[in-house]
């Protein structure tokens, strides 16, 4: 899977750390996200697609 | 914009965790010293050994303060601690099953305390390397 949260989240200028308190998550989750280590739960990646008003096809999507 | 190496989640957790850990090592520290002073005054039995004993109890302590870390964990952090923990369970195993085979060419026999001293040395040095590659 890829995903876009790492381009989404420097649009709005924040930081790991502030993203990681908006999703009320570690700053290592957010960091494993956007580096592709890490593929969230459905709830959270409803929470991150709900944050940045975005369907969640449209920032996570599987890698061709 | 990335400068924050911590979330608000992550210092209130790790706030939280120092807390009740050092709360429990504290109380294990005292219970053990007043434990080993009373029962050397004591007759060898069932009392002295509920006695020698008691440090299990603050032990449990520091038990429920890791536990209710891993708990207060987001999925990601849970997953990843888990994962070293694991890790850590397999090195031991394969180094004290290893050692076993020395013991039968004559290696001294190991105390049974050794693995969990050898397990906490692992799980110490899973997450320097881990820290390490995540720099």
């Amino acid at each position: 899977m890829r995903n876009i949260v790492k381009e989404l989240r420097t649009e709005r200028e924040l930081s790991q750390a502030a993203l990681a308190d908006m999703l009320e998550v570690s700053r290592q989750t957010v960091n494993a996200i956007e580096t592709g280590r890490y593929d969230p739960s459905l709830p959270l990646a409803f929470t991150i697609s709900k944050l940045f008003g975005m369907p969640i096809e449209k920032i996570f999507f599987v890698d061709e | 914009m990335e400068q924050d190496k911590y979330s608000k989640k992550d210092r209130a957790d790790a706030k939280t965790y120092s807390k009740e850990l050092r709360l429990s090592i504290v109380l294990y520290v005292i219970v053990l010293f007043a434990s080993i002073f009373i029962a050397k005054s004591l007759e060898a039995g069932t009392l002295q050994t509920l006695v020698v004993l008691t440090p299990v109890l603050p032990g449990l302590l520091t038990m429920r303060a890791i536990i209710r870390h891993l708990n207060r964990q987001d999925e990601f952090m849970r997953i990843y601690m888990l994962e070293m923990i694991a890790t850590a369970g397999g090195v031991t195993a394969f180094l004290s099953f290893s050692y076993g085979f020395a013991e039968g060419v004559g290696f001294p026999k190991l105390n049974g305390f050794v693995h969990y001293g050898m397990f906490m040395a692992t799980w110490l040095v899973i997450v320097i390397i881990r820290k390490f590659q995540e720099r």
